[in-house]
């Protein structure tokens, strides 16, 4: 189900009142609108717990705004990293990477991995809503030029979050 | 004592589709200029239904062959007549002459029946009411014929092969008034009608003098059916009239010794509660707290009926004389007066009461079958009320808000699904969901042209512009070759290699070549960004 809205305080309420309706929610908000301040984020993050359900916010833009206004229980960054070999063909993308940039979060310290796709493109097995962890020793051929592409960065909000917690703790 | 009024209409209503164009071009008609015929396609062929005027003029009736009027006459023009709208502009009639007695019925296809018993001192006796029911009629452009007689048979005989367009039979001269018509208005069927005619009956007053243990015999129900293909015009309007082959039975009915049973419409209940308040009411919380019983009402009602409201139209009347008035939609029926007061909270609150209200009106626009379901033994219900979300983004956000996919049955990407904006249907079985790993997370809608350099004559991408940036491609899987729709789409469609790209900066496109270098269908070889990994 996919509800379009024209503005940032619409969208908010959208993804209240799905969370109110005991929905997994997925938001998607560009820049830094007013309206998406502590109080917003913060009444998201206690609905999704009464309900127990996931409320994600996702904020894509140039430069998310990364300070301390919004009330989520954790808050990552997430882009894009150089996919691993791939076993079969050397010249085609294996596994899709990412480097999760974990922002804040109340349980545990703030981090940094790279994490890939515990489902297989080759083959189209294992489950696609797994991540697991890549060794730091592993992903060892990152070029003098390349880095990490902020401007597709987003800030992901999780509630307690089996998933997120797998990915952060490894 | 029982009076009946018979109405007959002339047929000459053509298709609703013609009806449309009379209001826009009113003098453009061909029942207008010249003779003019209504077909019904029969068992026998077409059949003539209906004509004007001057078709008439020319010896053209109903039950005549469409080929034979034809052939007679080259200047006649034909259209198909339309069953279904005729039911419904008769029933609409019926349902207007409620005006003169509450017991009103269409008759065939062809009339209405009114039972006008006691009504009559409200119109200034019979011949005055059939005077104003021909006015009136008239003027709606009807040509009608009517009859009054004392029962409901004996009416449908004398205005269809009455010799007066409008009669009025007392009592004591129905047998005299019948004597002369003939035995077709009997009701009987096409069979019976031409048995009689054989024995030399042909009006219903030769056919009552006959003994009655013999039309008995000769005529009793018989349940023979005959072979459709030899039915007749008048089979086809008699079937639809009830027509049974009892003649004697038909017979007592219109001389007034047996009973007819009439059936009139049924007046449906307006699903509409109206309430005046006792003082002009100026918050919207206590509009709503107005409301909250009215709609309690009105879901009692659609629950004895079984049924749900899908958009419910509430009206409010200011005390200055203003309307404020709003149509609730929802995604499925439902008889929740919890939801509904919710999403009338959300419509509600801009409203401007002013003076404020003194009459607030509710109304189940459009209802559909709400039959109550089963619940579980533990009175568990689903936690998750999707079409209750539905609904409240909806009255916020507008109708086209709230998108649903809707899985389709096509290989080209774009058209796998789409977005509507009707409620999850089952999805079909014969969908088969394509397994195939590597589809995009976000998929462009239209596809946008990209400038690539790639190796001649159709080797994989190596750099591509995308929106005013250069990306330098390191890895590629592919081409994964999509075919067109070669049974729906032109010839001219080429077909399009997919390629998965990884950029040196590790971020993951899907991008097409549309077109290979040899398939006859242009030479130009474009590259497209269809979609992103993430």
């Amino acid at each position: 189900m996919l509800a379009r809205v024209r503005n940032a305080r619409d969208a908010l309420w959208a993804m209240e009142e799905g969370v109110k309706a005991g929905l997994d929610v997925v938001g998607e908000i560009t820049g830094t609108p007013k309206v998406l301040d502590f109080t917003a984020t913060r009444r998201l993050e206690l609905f999704s717990q009464a309900t127990g359900v996931h409320c994600i916010l996702v904020r894509m833009g140039p430069q998310p705004d990364t300070g301390g206004s919004s009330g989520a229980r954790w808050r990552w960054r997430m882009a894009t990293a150089k996919s691993a070999n791939n076993p079969y063909n050397p010249m085609a993308p294996g596994q899709p990477r990412w480097r999760v940039d974990l922002l804040r979060a109340r349980t545990c310290a703030p981090g940094q991995w790279v994490v890939e796709s515990a489902r297989d493109v080759s083959h189209g097995e294992g489950a696609a809503d797994r991540l697991r962890m890549v060794s730091k020793l592993v992903d060892g051929d990152m070029g003098a030029g390349a880095k990490a592409p902020v401007e597709t960065g987003a800030i992901i909000h999780l509630r307690h979050d089996d998933q997120a917690r797998r990915a952060a703790v490894g | 004592m029982e009076t009946w009024v018979r109405a007959q209409k002339r047929r000459l209503k053509p298709a609703p589709s013609s009806i449309c164009d009379t209001t826009t071009k009113p003098d453009a008609q061909p029942w207008d200029s010249g003779p003019f015929a209504l077909l019904v396609t029969t068992a026998r062929g077409d059949l003539i239904h209906g004509v004007n005027g001057e078709a008439a003029k020319l010896g053209l009736g109903s039950g005549q062959r469409a080929v034979d009027a034809a052939a007679a006459h080259d200047n006649i023009a034909m259209a198909y007549a339309d069953p279904a709208y005729e039911a419904a502009a008769l029933e609409r009639l019926a349902a207007w002459s409620r005006r003169w007695t509450p017991h009103a019925k269409v008759d065939g296809v062809d009339g209405i029946a009114l039972d006008v018993t006691g009504c009559l001192h409200l119109f200034g006796g019979d011949a005055a009411l059939l005077d104003t029911i021909s006015q009136r009629m008239t003027a709606m452009g009807l040509t009608v014929r009517l009859a009054m007689a004392p029962n409901h048979a004996a009416a449908h005989a004398l205005a269809r092969y009455g010799i007066e367009d409008k009669l009025v039979i007392g009592r004591d001269d129905l047998e005299a008034a019948l004597q002369d018509l003939p035995v077709v208005a009997l009701r009987i069927n096409d069979a019976s009608v031409t048995l009689l005619r054989r024995l030399g009956l042909k009006t219903i007053g030769q056919a009552a003098k006959i003994p009655r243990a013999a039309l008995k015999k000769r005529f009793g129900a018989k349940t023979k059916r005959r072979d459709p293909r030899d039915d007749t015009y008048d089979d086809y309007l008699g079937r639809a009239t009830g027509a049974s082959d009892d003649v004697l039975a038909r017979l007592d009915e219109a001389l007034g010794r047996a009973p007819v049973p009439f059936d009139p419409l049924k007046e449906e209940e307006p699903l509409r509660i109206l309430e005046g308040l006792v003082e002009p009411v100026l918050e919207i919380q206590a509009v709503l707290a107005c409301l909250r019983p009215m709609i309690d009402r009105l879901m009692a009602m659609l629950k004895k009926r079984e049924e749900g409201v899908l958009s419910l139209a509430l009206e409010a009347f200011r005390v200055d004389g203003g309307r404020s008035s709003t149509t609730l939609r929802l995604s499925r029926a439902t008889r929740e007066t919890d939801h509904i007061m919710r999403l009338l909270l959300d419509r509600l609150d801009g409203w401007q009461s002013d003076f404020g209200f003194d009459a607030l009106a509710v109304e189940a626009v459009e209802k559909a079958a709400l039959k109550p379901t089963q619940t579980d033994h533990m009175q568990q219900q689903s936690k998750a009320d999707v079409h209750g979300l539905i609904d409240r983004l909806r009255t916020r956000l507008g109708a086209d808000a709230v998108l649903l996919p809707h899985l389709y049955n096509s290989h080209i990407p774009e058209r796998a699904f789409v977005w509507g904006a009707q409620a999850l249907p089952k999805r079909p079985t014969e969908i088969t969901v394509p397994t195939i790993p590597d589809r995009p997370d976000r998929l462009f809608e239209n596809p946008e042209e990209i400038g690539v350099l790639h190796a001649l004559p159709e080797g994989p991408p190596a750099r591509f512009t995308w929106r005013h940036t250069l990306h330098d491609v390191e890895r590629v899987a592919g081409p994964e070759r999509i075919g067109p729709e070669w049974w729906r789409e032109k010839s001219t469609v080429r077909s399009r290699d997919y390629y998965c790209v990884e950029t040196r900066e590790g971020r993951r496109f899907w991008i097409y070549r549309e077109g290979f270098s040899d398939d006859e269908r242009g030479v130009a070889i474009r590259w497209f960004m269809h979609g992103l990994f993430s």
